[in-house]
Order: structure tokens, then C-alpha cells, then sequence
């Protein structure tokens, strides 16, 4: 039995169909990589599989450990051990950030954390993050830069202990000795059982966190996966050769609202010529 | 109305559970601070102030209290360099119908205004936020801003935010921001996203827009507002 296992799965947002059936399955203790050009669907992906409510669920299933997801309120589907760091963190004025980790933990919990217990756990992993402590008596994520934000993420889920740790462009706004304790958290993390579906647009990260296996969505869809030279791959060609060999057009969306980004080209590649 | 700090230019006022009018002049080179926390009767209320050359008023108001009234602030700035703030929290519950309205003016120059309120309406509740800010003629280099905000938490309660700006002076910066909203479902997604249930998530945030205002109070106070916060959630 796999860990998440996804079948013909259809999403919509505002009655646009986005995800236009997609097949995934994911074992325990993969890592995999979801690459795509932007504005594809990818982030549509994770963010159903946690139950964002702007996005509308028409047709398929995704289980996770034999388990309904679609049935699960959003609350529930982390206490069965999925997590996502989002691409774009949400900023949510005056709540603090240690309340926050504290209802957090506890909802976790059988029994609640004592206050000691509960300082004693964030301190360490603040600590361990390079995130100064007092960080923790600011509000969620108000007026964190990107780096923090992302950071911030990562410290979350290695206080809640997913067991399915789902990352949308984690790395990106984070510089390179950042993505470097980042990396280091991801892959701890795994060597403790954790799976990944992990979505970046940087080889530097996949060379750090090393993906099982990689798969590609274009057009809202899975359309092929490999080993990790599938990363390499799109690292140095780009998607166009997807149109080659597949005979799969890379759709440009220029209907699509909120895509600001220009769709076809290889994001990756743009990515990198961008910083070396 | 008791004084609770005196020093040399710094005089700061509390009134718990009082329902007075209060009347202030704010001499020269004076700063004072106002601490209105309400937890039992909200009922029409007026605070009049004017301020000379160099002072300064702050005001924070806290209502977590039940009841109907216009709860009403007249600030004149009437000398150069003088500032002008009130913060406010209120929690509207039951059948409260409760309005704040802030007229704030500035007829001298160098002058700051803030004017900051954020609110909860639940129940069958009714809360509004008014108020003008305006700058006369010749009061250049006067700085004034207006923010409300205020969430409804039931489909049964009502509000409505309008501050507004009267600016006769071009040499002024002059903003202000205005939001009514229901609790946000993105807001909500992130915390229920951590394994926090909706009812939790829903007392988070509405803390998170009650519970700033209570640092600027004296500690068994402060205790007092997050008790009330709390419980009125
Ligand atoms: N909340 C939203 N409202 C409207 N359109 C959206 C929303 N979120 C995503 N989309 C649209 O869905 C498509 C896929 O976006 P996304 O999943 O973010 O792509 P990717 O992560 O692959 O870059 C895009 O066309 C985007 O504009
Ligand atoms: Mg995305």
C-alpha cells in the first residue's frame, strides 16, 4: 500500500479547472520532486492535498494510508501526519507566534505540553533553525521578510514531526547558507521516516536533499517521472524537449489571471542563469 | 478618573468602568496618557481635549463592555508640535450597539494624529467606527492617519467602518485604511493546516486583533482585558 496514493484527481478554482486529472502515488519514505513550468498547477496540487478551501475538489480521491482524505477536515489531515510549508506564508497580525506553536503542538498531543516542556522543545529547534528566539514573541509571520517566513516553516514541521512533509518552493528568498540548514532539517527529517513531496525550481536544492524520484505536471496533469538525472535533465533542457518527445504542448495561459509569470520557458534554467 | 503617574512633564489618567465625561487641556510641553478600560456598561460617553504647543495625548481604550451608546472623542490640536493618539479595542456581543466616533483637528503645523481601532462583532451586535480627521489651512507639516478594522464573527452582527479625511493644506501627509471582513479563510486555512481545530483558530485570530491594546495598561489591567477577551470569544 502506498503512503498517498491520488487518482484522477480534478480541482478548480473559481469554476477553472486546473488540476484536469492527475495520477500520484508516493511510498513510504520517498522523496519526490514535482517539477513543472509555472503556473501549472503544482502548487494547486499540495495545496488540495491539505484542504485549502479556495480550491474546489470535482472529481477523483486521494487516500493517504488507506485513509479518505477528501472526508478529513483540514485540522484532521495534519493530525494524521501531512504537513505543507507554503509557497506563500500567510501573515496573521497580533496572533503570537508562540501561542500559535503551543495550540500547534498541543492539537498534536494526547496530553498538553507543560509551559517548561513546551519552551524547553522551541528553544532547541529556534536554536537549531540559526531563528533568534526572540522571533517567537512576534506576531504569525507579520512582517517577516521572505528568508524568515520560509525558515519559519521548516521550524514548524520539525516541531509537529509529519510523517508526510509536503514543500512548495521552500527554498526560494532563502540565501545559500539558509538553503544549506534548511536542507540539512529536510534530510534529518527523513532519516527519521518522513516522506517529501518537494516542489523547487533550484537544482541546488535537489543536490542537497537528493529526490527518489521526480515528477513533471504540465497542463494540470503528471505527464512523466524518472530517477533523479530526470531533475538533471530539466536542470539543462528545459520542458521543450517534453514537447518533443511527448508530443504534449506546453499550454501558454494567457487567459489566466494570477499567472504573472511567462509560461514555456524553463524556469529552472531561467532560475540558475539568473544566479551563477 | 485616577492619576496614576506623575512625574515632571508626564501625567498618565486610568478610569475603569466609569461612564463621565472627560475634559482635558493639555497644557504646553505636557504629555499625557489616558487608559479607558470598560468591562461592564457601555453607555454614551464624551472625551474632549485640546491640545497646546509641544503636548501630547494618548489614549487607549479597551471595551469589552455590553450596552448601546456613542462613545465620542473631540481632540483639537491647537499648537505647533503637539500629537494626538488613541487606540482603541471594543468586543460587541449580544444585542450591543455600540459607535465610536473620533474627530480629531489639526489647526497648527508639525501636529500628528493616529487614530486606531479595531473591533469584533458577534451576536446579534451592531458596531460602527467613525470619525474625521482634518487639517486646517496653514497647519503644514502636519502628519495624520486613520486606520479601523473591525471582524464579524457572526452572521448576525452588523458594522461598518468609515473614518474619513478633511485636508485643507497641501503640505500634510495624510492616510487612512478602512476594513470590514469576516474572519479570513486563508487565515484560517494556515492555522487548521498546523492540526489547530476551526474554534481554536477562530480564538487565535479575534486575540490577535483584541489583545495589542492591553500592554498599554497596568498589569492587573492587562490581565483583566485577556480575561475578557477570552471569554467573550
Ligand atoms: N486562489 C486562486 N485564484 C485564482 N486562480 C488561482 C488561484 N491559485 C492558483 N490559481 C491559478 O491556477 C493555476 C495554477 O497555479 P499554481 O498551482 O499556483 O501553479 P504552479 O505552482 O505550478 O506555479 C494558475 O493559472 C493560477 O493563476
Ligand atoms: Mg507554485
Amino acid at each position: 500500500m502506498g503512503l498517498l496514493e491520488i487518482k484522477g484527481l480534478k480541482v478548480a478554482v473559481q469554476e477553472k479547472e486546473i488540476l484536469k486529472g492527475v495520477d500520484l502515488k508516493i511510498a513510504p519514505g520517498e522523496m519526490v520532486a514535482l517539477l513543472g513550468p509555472n503556473g501549472h498547477g503544482k502548487s494547486t496540487l499540495l495545496a488540495s492535498i491539505m484542504g485549502n478551501p479556495a480550491f474546489q475538489v470535482k472529481e477523483g480521491s486521494i487516500d493517504y494510508n488507506g485513509e479518505n482524505v477528501l472526508s478529513l477536515s483540514v485540522d484532521k489531515r495534519s493530525k494524521i501526519g501531512m504537513f505543507l510549508a507554503m509557497q506563500n506564508p500567510i501573515e496573521i497580525a497580533g496572533v503570537n507566534y508562540s501561542d500559535f506553536l503551543k495550540s500547534a503542538m498541543n492539537s498534536h498531543l494526547e496530553k498538553k505540553l507543560s509551559l517548561f516542556q513546551f519552551i524547553r522543545q522551541i528553544e532547541g529547534a529556534y536554536k537549531e533553525m540559526g531563528i533568534p528566539f526572540e522571533m517567537a514573541q512576534r506576531g504569525l509571520n507579520e512582517g517577516f521578510s521572505g528568508g524568515e517566513k520560509k525558515r519559519n516553516e521548516i521550524l514548524q514541521m520539525k516541531l509537529l514531526k509529519p510523517s508526510f512533509a509536503m514543500l512548495d518552493e521552500i527554498d526560494s528568498g532563502l540565501d545559500v547558507d539558509a538553503i544549506d540548514v534548511v536542507a540539512k532539517e529536510i534530510c534529518k527529517e527523513r532519516e527519521a521516516g518522513t516522506s517529501f513531496l518537494v516542489i523547487s525550481h533550484y537544482a541546488r536544492l535537489y543536490d542537497l536533499i537528493h529526490p527518489s524520484r521526480a515528477v513533471v505536471m504540465i497542463n494540470g496533469r503528471i505527464v512523466t517521472e524518472g530517477g533523479p538525472e530526470l531533475i538533471k535533465r530539466i536542470d539543462h533542457e528545459g520542458y521543450e524537449w517534453i514537447h518533443r518527445e511527448l508530443g504534449i504542448s506546453v499550454e501558454k495561459e494567457i487567459d489566466t489571471p494570477m499567472s504573472n509569470t511567462s509560461i514555456g520557458v524553463c524556469a529552472t534554467k531561467e532560475a540558475l542563469d539568473g544566479t551563477h | 478618573m485616577e492619576l496614576i503617574k506623575n512625574e515632571h512633564f508626564l501625567r498618565e489618567y486610568l478610569s475603569v468602568d466609569e461612564t463621565e465625561d472627560i475634559d482635558l487641556e493639555v497644557e504646553e510641553n505636557l504629555q499625557i496618557s489616558l487608559l479607558i478600560a470598560n468591562f461592564d456598561i457601555f453607555s454614551n460617553r464624551k472625551i474632549t481635549a485640546k491640545l497646546k504647543e509641544n503636548s501630547s495625548l494618548s489614549i487607549a481604550v479597551a471595551d469589552f463592555s455590553r450596552g448601546k451608546g456613542n462613545f465620542t472623542v473631540e481632540a483639537d490640536i491647537l499648537g505647533k508640535v503637539a500629537s494626538f493618539e488613541i487606540r482603541g479595542s471594543s468586543l460587541a456581543l449580544k444585542n450591543d450597539n455600540k459607535r465610536f466616533d473620533i474627530h480629531l483637528i489639526h489647526k497648527f503645523g508639525n501636529s500628528k494624529g493616529l487614530v486606531s481601532l479595531h473591533g469584533i462583532a458577534g451576536g446579534k451586535s451592531q458596531l460602527t467606527f467613525d470619525g474625521v480627521s482634518s487639517i486646517e489651512k496653514g497647519a503644514k507639516k502636519s502628519n495624520t492617519r486613520q486606520e479601523a478594522k473591525i471582524i464579524v464573527i457572526d452572521s448576525s452582527a452588523f458594522c461598518r467602518c468609515s473614518p474619513s479625511l478633511e485636508i485643507d493644506e497641501n503640505d500634510v501627509i495624510a492616510s487612512h485604511g478602512a476594513v470590514e471582513g469576516r474572519l479570513n479563510d486563508m487565515e484560517l486555512f494556515y492555522l487548521e493546516s498546523r492540526g489547530i481545530e476551526e474554534k481554536e483558530a477562530r480564538r487565535l485570530i479575534a486575540m490577535g486583533y483584541l489583545s495589542p491594546i492591553a500592554r498599554y495598561f497596568p498589569n492587573q489591567i492587562q490581565e483583566k482585558i485577556l480575561t475578557s477577551a477570552e471569554g467573550g470569544i
